[in-house]
């Protein structure tokens, strides 16, 4: 059954308010390790059904099992799902290798010395102890080879490996923590030469980003839970979509396992971590190579950095299995432990980087103001726009539920296309880009600013939204050709 | 109980209609199971006054003079056509998704200019 957040919220901490409950009645069962809350995952797929996550080293048949230590189906009502204690987490290390200029979190970046150990760079922090603008990845993707403070960074690569070529170079190591007291997997490094001056903060395929809400002591001011849709951009999968499967305790640890360069191995204990599992069973969350990519939930704030998964490799480096949990450090630890913060930055017209098909040139914009009132109906949506186009502008930039959602439906690369087509008449526009069509679009937005803009604005949308849909369809469609 | 049937045989004769038809058909249950029993497209449904809207349109049937109403209660039918469009994509499937994509922009304008559900009818028979 569905449920609302709040609902959900207040389940998930009812059944937390009876975990010490449940963890006394499984005392006697000597293969228990732990109990958490969360959600139940079948077959892979995390449930919409709050639980109890009850951890064994290793499962076994019912018939292997004594009669008075198997786990029941369910305690005080509250189902029960049994899972091994993770065993294969391992950091992510790596395809798009593409070069975004400006920089663009979910990117790839690897330090002079990682070339094999590349990963994905989150988004841009601000250096509390210089103001700075830092791009922020991994510390197991950055500095794991003995990287220091002042070693280069580059996104993607490194062209050449000639000393001291620096092409591709973007950024120098600031500092990092992998695990011990910081808790975390973290590294930052200060954005060098013109991409100090140049940047947004920005995710690929996902749109302007923003820190998460948090109180005076750097604590989430309402906190992730299981349940709660999120997204990441990684080099390896791209975009994906996932489910908070448990927000780990302070008590809660889980081992991850590092590789050097040089083939050694160690490992680091990290607690309280945020577990996720994919939205599709068909698609993992992450794979080696999204390792430093953000995680961030449906208002686009960002709620953890990944860096860990449960994907199993052979020797050959072929995927085994596909992970069906991915492990991230809450933002609020990788905040306090870096001393950054996220900035909350991005304009209209700030084109995800690699649709970028033109930009917004005003000769552009009255030849398209001039095609538009040549349609019967396209002096209305020319006025319409004269008269509110700065309220909307305005939610567009500020209101971070329109923000989320111009970026989320391809809003910015939609007016980019309408301008090429301005500017180049033989160009198509898409009706759909990455599977939104310009119908949602128009549709959600009309919605959006109804609901947030002022009641004149919310009027002229009732009004006259049907014939600006169509001029735009024909717009779309070719009915209107837009000549310089 | 609404006599569909003859809808049904109306959409079957253009091609257009069919198209449309074989969505509805495909969707319906869907979109009633959304309407029924998720929150937020039921709220929205409601609020758009979806029941009495829908109640009138079928009241009209084929009378060309029977004229459906474009407003109730200060609700336009192309509001709430738009706002469930949202809704519903927000919940439903991929294909609903994609059937939705594929006529909003002529639902709403046939629900903006037609005065009757047989001048929607007329219309698809000149696509």
């Amino acid at each position: 059954m569905k449920t609302n957040r709040e609902e959900r919220i207040s389940e998930y901490n009812r059944i937390l308010s009876l975990r010490q409950l449940a963890e006394n009645k499984l005392q006697h069962i000597p293969s228990v390790i732990k109990v958490s809350v969360g959600l139940k995952v079948v077959k892979r797929q995390p449930t919409e059904e709050l639980c109890f996550r009850i951890y064994v080293n290793k499962k076994k048949a019912t018939s292997e099992i004594l009669p008075h230590e198997i786990i029941p189906l369910s305690i005080d009502n509250i189902k029960t799902d049994v899972n091994e204690m993770p065993t294969n987490v391992t950091a992510c290390g790596p395809s798009d290798t593409k070069k975004y200029r400006p920089l663009a979190g979910g990117t790839k970046v690897a330090s002079s010395r990682s070339f094999a150990e590349a990963g994905t760079m989150g988004c841009i922090a601000i250096d509390n102890d210089s103001d700075n603008a830092v791009l922020l990845s991994n510390y197991h993707i950055l500095m794991i080879n003995g990287e220091t403070q002042g070693h280069p960074v580059a996104q993607p690569k490194f062209h050449c490996d000639k000393s001291p070529c620096r092409c591709g170079e973007v950024a120098r190591i600031e500092r990092g923590f992998l695990g011990e007291d910081s808790n975390v997997d973290a590294a930052i490094a200060t954005l060098t030469g013109k991409h100090q001056e140049k940047w947004t903060n920005e995710v690929l395929e996902l749109g302007v980003v923003a820190e998460f809400p948090l109180d005076d002591n750097g604590k989430p001011v309402n906190p992730p839970a299981p349940g709660d849709t999120v997204f990441k951009r990684g080099m390896s999968t791209s975009l994906t979509e996932g489910l908070i499967i448990e927000v780990g305790r302070d008590d809660d640890e889980i081992e991850v396992g590092y590789v050097r360069k040089d083939g050694t191995e160690f490992t680091k204990t990290f607690k309280g971590q945020l577990k996720i599992g994919p939205k599709n069973v068909d698609k993992p969350f992450t794979r080696k190579g999204d390792s430093g990519a953000v995680i961030v939930n449906d208002l686009n704030q960002v709620i953890g950095l990944h860096f860990a998964d449960n994907e199993v490799r052979d020797e050959n480096n072929k995927v085994v299995s596909d992970a069906f949990e991915s492990y991230a450090n809450p933002i609020w630890d990788v905040i306090k432990a870096l001393d950054i913060y996220i900035p909350d930055t991005g304009t209209l017209l700030s084109m995800p980087l690699n649709q970028m098909a033109a930009t917004a040139e005003t000769d552009l914009m009255e030849q398209l103001e001039i095609t538009l009132a040549q349609h019967p109906d396209g002096k209305l949506v020319i006025d319409a726009f004269k008269e509110y186009g700065d309220e909307i502008l305005e939610l567009v930039n500020t209101d971070r539920e329109v923000t989320v959602a111009w970026h989320r439906c391809k809003g910015p690369s939609f007016v980019a296309h309408v301008l090429e087509k301005a500017r180049n008449p033989q160009h198509e526009i898409p009706t759909a880009i990455d599977g939104i069509s310009y119908q949602r679009v128009l549709s959600k937005m009309s919605v959006l600013l109804e609901k947030k803009g002022s009641r004149e604005l919310a009027a002229v949308i009732e009004q006259y939204s049907t014939r600006a849909f169509s001029v735009i369809s024909e717009i779309i469609h070719s009915s209107i050709v837009i000549k310089i | 109980m609404y006599r569909l049937e003859i809808y049904e045989q109306e959409l079957r004769s253009t091609p257009k209609g069919l198209e449309i038809l074989e969505h509805l058909i495909t969707h319906v249950a869907e979109v009633s199971q959304l309407i029924n029993h998720n929150r937020e497209v039921m709220v929205t449904w409601q609020r758009n006054k979806g029941a009495v809207f829908f109640a009138d349109l079928m009241r009209t049937g084929f009378d060309a003079d029977e004229t459906m109403k474009k407003e109730i209660e200060g609700i336009r039918l192309t509001s709430l056509i738009r706002r469930m469009a949202v809704v519903l994509q927000d919940h439903g499937s991929p294909e609903l998704t994609k059937a939705i994509d594929q006529h909003l922009v002529l639902v709403l304008s046939y629900a903006e200019e037609a005065r009757s559900l047989k001048q929607v009818f007329q219309k698809l028979r000149t696509l």
